[in-house]
């Protein structure tokens, strides 16, 4: 496949972006990048930050393999990222404020109501709650593909309990540890106060009834979870409680938190649970990892949840198709990052082209997640795609159909040296009064050659990201 | 009609319960077909009353370490109202009529729901309310009226296969059926005054059906009855299923094995004429993680 590679281009001149990485390169050997490599696996190790893969034998916790080469954006660059990611999250919010009161967008026919009202992440528990500045998604994770020089597109959102921003801060220490002259001849822009402007949105998100200043915590489900080491970094770099369910309770229509001093109210979760283990009482009645009434203190508006409950509605595939009308709609203004064209196997005529072009096309499942259960056509068998044929027919609706895009690529250090390897890109937005960004983000590299799949549970790596000023 | 009302949940347990949670939808509101005069519930925990988006007024009880039984009483005094049945959306009720259209495990049609309203197709009228009185006759003559015979956890898809049930399953089956057929249609809980005919009483508690009949109208349909909802029937909470209108949905740690007493008494006011509905008497084990109470 023909593919933008963001250091030599199209062409094999050398990107302005890279030029000085491009210099250092061809004076470091294999040798030394290899010893740096392995320094910056021993400081993840230490500092524990491993990635838990579900479904393994054993679920053994893994370093997620670190590229110590960088993958560098110019500030024009940087800006469509910035300011694309920063409308997107602006309309989704917008969104799920508004299917979760009115439904204007589906009163104006631009969202078919069946897609919304009967999807099963559609929470009709929360319908009608106020939050503070109609912001539901106080993180979200915008996954960005870049296929030419100035070719954006998002290739999904991730709007419930993203992950992968504690790589995106490690990253950036650790390459500063490594190759501190680097930074020294790059205008390299800081990320670091990416803690900092997500505890004042979480404070200024507090319910305006709340007195003083407001108590905020990190709900996190427990040690087992694939992000545990990114609760605990982040609770430590925003110096707020790490707690679990069984540290807080509901009593009196407030959420407490259970401590040696006795209850102490709080305002605001950041909360890294998923939807349906935060009330046993409205949601899984199995779970024991949630607080029990919480949904009531919710609707009278006296506890905050970031992310709150319900904003897979946004993020889902069968309702990302829409979002660029979403823009539209809500913001009157044009998406500055295009969506991947997509067809809706909900639809035949969509399905007909797709079945017709399983070969060529990315299938994905609408409620799926972490690159599993999907159909990249160009690099399956035909068996695999015949097989994947069969499970479409079963029930189109359950999928959506891209084409295969040529994902840029971005020089990374294997096994043969220096050779350029897919790439994609998923920044943080931050909202609370105001929406932005720091200018970073989490870049995920697929370091087998050729793979498409970046997906960390998939044989992913990540690099740091660097913005030039 | 001005019903008092006396709803009594006991629970008891072989051990301490060390903590306990509920949700209630005990409190009945006020609307095109009933007045609250009055109105009461207490409690064995702290109860904190909120509103859920269905429009019930609920109550969150919590309860730590309990020395004795666990007990739930709800009492007042409703006046029913002659109506057609109809009640229209109140400023409470925020959710969408199609957000009405969800099923869950209660009511989603499988095989035998499905081809039974394959069957029937033919014979549909044109209008949804047209539409649900005939469901109800239908459903009403395909599944026996039999006390006893269905659980809980019974959906309206086993209540099909077996041909009988109460009026839970009828109402499920009735809510599968008219979703199937793009109706919204709701679960409403509440009680039957059968007291002032001498009709026979053959529950504690009552389920029937709300349908989407358009302009915000939603019409009170009895399937277990076969008739529209009137001033015998007191609405006290609406859901998706009996699992989101249930009275009590509670969860415990602690506790051991439970039995769970139910006595509902109504009776006129200001006449001597008080009904009393048999209980229902059931038995739980204690989950390891606390089981649900109800």
């Amino acid at each position: 496949m023909n593919c933008f590679d963001e250091m030599n281009g199209s062409g094999g001149d050398c990107r302005d972006a890279y030029r000085k990485i491009s210099e250092w390169l061809e004076n470091e050997t294999p040798e030394t990048l290899a010893r740096k490599r392995d320094e910056a696996d021993a400081i993840f190790r230490r500092l524990g930050i491993t990635f838990l893969v579900y479904g393994e034998k054993g679920s053994a916790e893994r370093l997620i393999p670190f590229d110590v080469l960088p993958r560098v954006l110019t500030s024009a660059e940087w800006n469509t990222i910035d300011t694309g990611c920063v409308q997107r999250v602006k309309a989704l919010n917008a969104f799920l404020d508004d299917v979760y009161h009115g439904g204007e967008i589906v009163k104006a026919g631009k969202v078919p109501q069946e897609l919304v009202y009967q999807n099963p992440l559609y929470m009709p528990e929360v319908h009608g709650i106020d939050v503070p500045f109609g912001v539901h998604s106080h993180i979200s994770g915008i996954d960005v593909v870049r296929t030419g020089a100035d070719e954006f597109y998002v290739l999904e959102d991730n709007l419930r309990t993203p992950s992968g921003v504690s790589y995106m801060l490690e990253g950036r220490n650790v390459m500063m540890r490594l190759f501190p002259e680097l930074f020294t001849n790059m205008r390299v822009r800081p990320i670091e106060n990416y803690a900092e402007i997500l505890l004042s949105n979480l404070r200024a998100v507090a319910p305006d009834n709340a007195t003083g200043e407001s108590s905020i915590v990190l709900m996190t489900p427990g040690r087992f979870n694939s992000a545990y080491f990114e609760h605990v970094f982040l609770a430590e770099q925003m110096g707020i409680t790490l707690v679990e369910g069984q540290d807080l309770f509901v009593e009196d229509g407030h959420v407490f938190m259970r401590t040696i001093a006795g209850p102490e109210r709080v305002d605001v979760i950041y909360r890294r649970l998923d939807d349906e283990f935060m009330d046993p009482l409205a949601f899984r009645a199995d779970s024991a990892l949630g607080v029990p009434g919480i949904v009531s203190v919710l609707r009278q508006g006296n506890v905050t949840l970031a992310n709150a409950i319900g904003n897979g509605i946004a993020d889902d595939k069968s309702v990302y198709p829409y979002v660029p009308d979403m823009i539209r709609f809500y913001l009157g203004e044009e998406p500055i990052i295009a969506n991947v064209p997509t067809w809706k196997l909900r639809e035949p005529d969509d399905l007909a082209y797709a079945l017709d072009h399983l070969g060529e096309m990315v299938v994905k499942e609408v409620r799926g997640s972490g690159g599993y259960g999907m159909l990249v056509g160009p690099t399956s068998t035909t068996q695999e795609i015949e097989d994947y044929r069969k499970r479409v027919l079963a029930d189109p609706a359950d999928f959506i159909a891209q084409p295969t895009l040529a994902l840029s690529t971005c020089p990374t250090f294997v096994e043969t040296g220096v050779a350029p390897r897919h790439v994609d890109l998923r920044p943080f937005v931050l909202a609370g009064k105001t929406v932005s960004m720091v200018p970073g983000a989490f870049t995920r590299v697929a370091l087998r050659d050729g793979s498409l799949v970046v997906n960390s549970s998939q044989g992913g790596g990540t690099k740091d990201t660097w913005v030039l000023s | 009609m001005h019903l008092c009302i006396e709803h009594r949940t006991r629970y008891s347990y072989g051990d301490p319960v060390k903590v306990a949670r509920q949700y209630l939808r005990l409190t009945p509101s006020a609307s095109a077909v009933q007045n609250v005069h009055a109105w009461t519930v207490t409690a064995s925990g702290k109860l904190d009353a909120w509103t859920d988006s269905h429009g019930n007024a609920c109550h969150f009880v919590s309860v730590e370490r309990a020395k004795d039984d666990l007990s739930v009483t709800a009492q007042g005094v409703v006046e029913t109202l002659q109506s057609d049945g109809v009640i229209r959306a109140t400023a409470q009720q925020i959710l969408a009529p199609a957000v009405y259209l969800r099923n869950s495990g209660y009511t989603r049609p499988g095989e035998r729901m499905s081809s039974y309203l394959e069957a029937l197709r033919t014979k549909l009228p044109g209008t949804p309310r047209d539409v649900a009185v005939l469901l109800m006759h239908e459903i009403r003559a395909a599944i026996a009226y039999q006390t006893h015979s269905t659980h809980v956890h019974t959906t309206g898809e086993d209540a099909m296969r077996d041909g009988e049930g109460v009026c839970q399953d009828h109402t499920h089956v009735m809510l599968g059926l008219c979703r199937a057929l793009d109706i919204p249609a709701r679960y409403v809980s509440g009680y039957l005054w059968t007291g002032g005919d001498g009709a026979e009483t053959v529950s504690a508690s009552h389920a029937w059906t709300e349908v989407y009949i358009g302009n915000d109208e939603w019409l009170n349909l009895d399937v277990a009855n076969c008739c529209i909802a009137d001033d015998r029937y007191v609405r006290l909470a609406c859901g998706f299923d009996y699992a989101s209108a249930s009275p009590i949905h509670g969860l415990r740690h602690g506790g051991g094995e439970e039995m769970m007493d139910v006595v509902i008494t109504m009776s006129l006011q200001g006449s001597g004429d008080i009904q009393r509905l048999p209980g229902n008497r059931t038995h739980q084990e204690s989950a390891p993680q606390g089981g649900a109470a109800q």
